[in-house]
């Protein structure tokens, strides 16, 4: 009983919402204010978990899509950029779809995002610039979604590769609770 | 999206819905219905719904008047996170509610969806068999549909999301000529828990559009309950 009630207030506490770019923390606000000129499409949310509370902003620079992320404070946490699956180093790529082989009955591909750590050394500008520019020195993780068969259960899950396509971790995304007016 | 918008977008509806009431071929429905989903497991789920149509206004004039009943049952088989088949039976009674025939339906069904940050598109194909009384009458629809949440890419609890369709109907019989119907449909809902969708909406129906076409307007109400 007390099981139940925790795990439906959590979901009841998770919500990602679409702010406006005053409602961002200050020092996010100042970052945004910074992106080069050709970043587009801004779009602010604000995504809350539990006690967790966390900012992101997407943009479209050079015909990719960006999706920078924010503590609750507007410190940088990661810079995230849409990639196809196909257009990954040889390398890395054969190691990823290796895992993805041997680990499940079956898998396939949703979505694909090179992910950039946030270096604190660099500061915001430049570690922003120099993921935009392409002209990063820090090799990025991988972030994929994918759904994939086990025996007879399937799900979508979040997989995380290193830099070099070994894989880190994964979550279980839940089934979005948007499902499709069928009938 | 605040819910003064949506309340506005409403009216609208309602506005426009005066207008068309000058038409004398034309008919103006209420359609409202109760679904219970359930997942049996990943792969298979079943639908349960009744629905109840009923006149509003006909002949030029406003008055209620029960047309039929619906008891539906849709199983679906998904073959992945985005495609699925679906067999649909359903029977409508309607010789004792306003004498018109009653009806069997079986319904074959394909449906693929792709998502594209917020937007979500639907394309869906059905075959049909009807089967009346006298006739039995086989159906192919097509049908192109698009939603999203009201706010943000991910729907919350407690946050309300647009679908809006289009579909394209064509029935064949043996004695009668083929007939084409067109249907567009918009609907806001409200996921108002993680169990209790509501969708109020609106639909204009163009039937038999090739031969006699006949408008009409219905209002749609619906609740859908998963468990």
């Amino acid at each position: 009983m007390f099981i139940s009630q925790f795990v439906f207030s959590q979901t009841k506490n998770e919500k990602e919402e679409r702010i406006t770019k005053s409602e961002f923390p200050d020092a996010a606000i100042a970052v945004v204010n910074n992106l080069p000129e050709n970043c587009k499409r801004l779009k602010f949310y604000k995504e809350t978990d539990g006690n967790k509370q966390s900012f992101e902003v997407k943009f479209k620079h050079k015909r990719k899509r960006y999706s920078l992320e924010f503590s609750k404070d507007g410190v940088i946490e990661d810079l995230e950029v849409l990639t196809k699956f196909k257009t990954i180093n040889e390398e890395k790529k054969s190691k990823i779809e290796g895992y993805f082989k041997s680990s499940f009955n079956k898998y396939k591909l949703i979505k694909v995002q090179k992910q950039f750590v946030y270096n604190e050394e660099l500061g915001a500008l430049t570690f922003v610039n120099d993921v935009l520019d392409n002209t990063s020195t820090e090799a990025p993780n991988f972030e994929i979604i994918a759904e994939v068969k086990t025996n007879k259960k399937r799900d979508i899950r979040e997989f995380t590769f290193d830099e070099s396509g070994i894989f880190v971790n994964f979550r279980i995304l839940k089934p979005t609770s948007f499902e499709h007016v069928l009938y | 999206m605040s819910y003064t918008k949506t309340l506005l977008v409403l009216l609208a509806c309602f506005a426009s819905l005066n207008l068309l009431f000058s038409q004398s071929d034309f008919e103006g429905l209420g359609e409202t219905s109760f679904a219970i989903n359930t997942d049996i497991n990943n792969n298979y789920k079943v639908n349960f719904a009744i629905r109840s149509r009923y006149y509003l206004y006909q002949e030029d004039n406003f008055s209620f008047e029960n047309r039929q009943l619906d008891f539906v049952h849709f199983s679906t088989l998904n073959l992945d996170y985005n495609h699925s088949v679906s067999f649909g039976i359903q029977y409508r009674i309607r010789e004792s509610i306003d004498g018109g025939s009653n009806e069997l339906r079986l319904t074959q069904q394909f449906n693929y969806t792709k998502k594209n940050e917020a937007l979500r598109f639907g394309h869906r194909i059905r075959f049909e068999q009807r089967i009346l009384e006298n006739l039995t009458i086989l159906r192919s629809r097509y049908r192109f549909a698009l939603d999203f949440p009201l706010n943000g890419e991910k729907l919350d609890i407690g946050e309300a999301y647009f679908v809006g369709s289009m579909e394209a109907l064509l029935s064949n019989s043996k004695h009668e000529k083929p007939e084409l119907d067109h249907r567009t449909t918009t609907q806001l809902g409200w996921l108002v828990s993680e169990k209790i969708k509501l969708q109020f909406g609106v639909e204009y129906r163009f039937e038999a559009f090739n031969l006699n076409t006949e408008q009409k307007l219905f209002l749609l109400t619906s609740a859908i309950l998963k468990i």
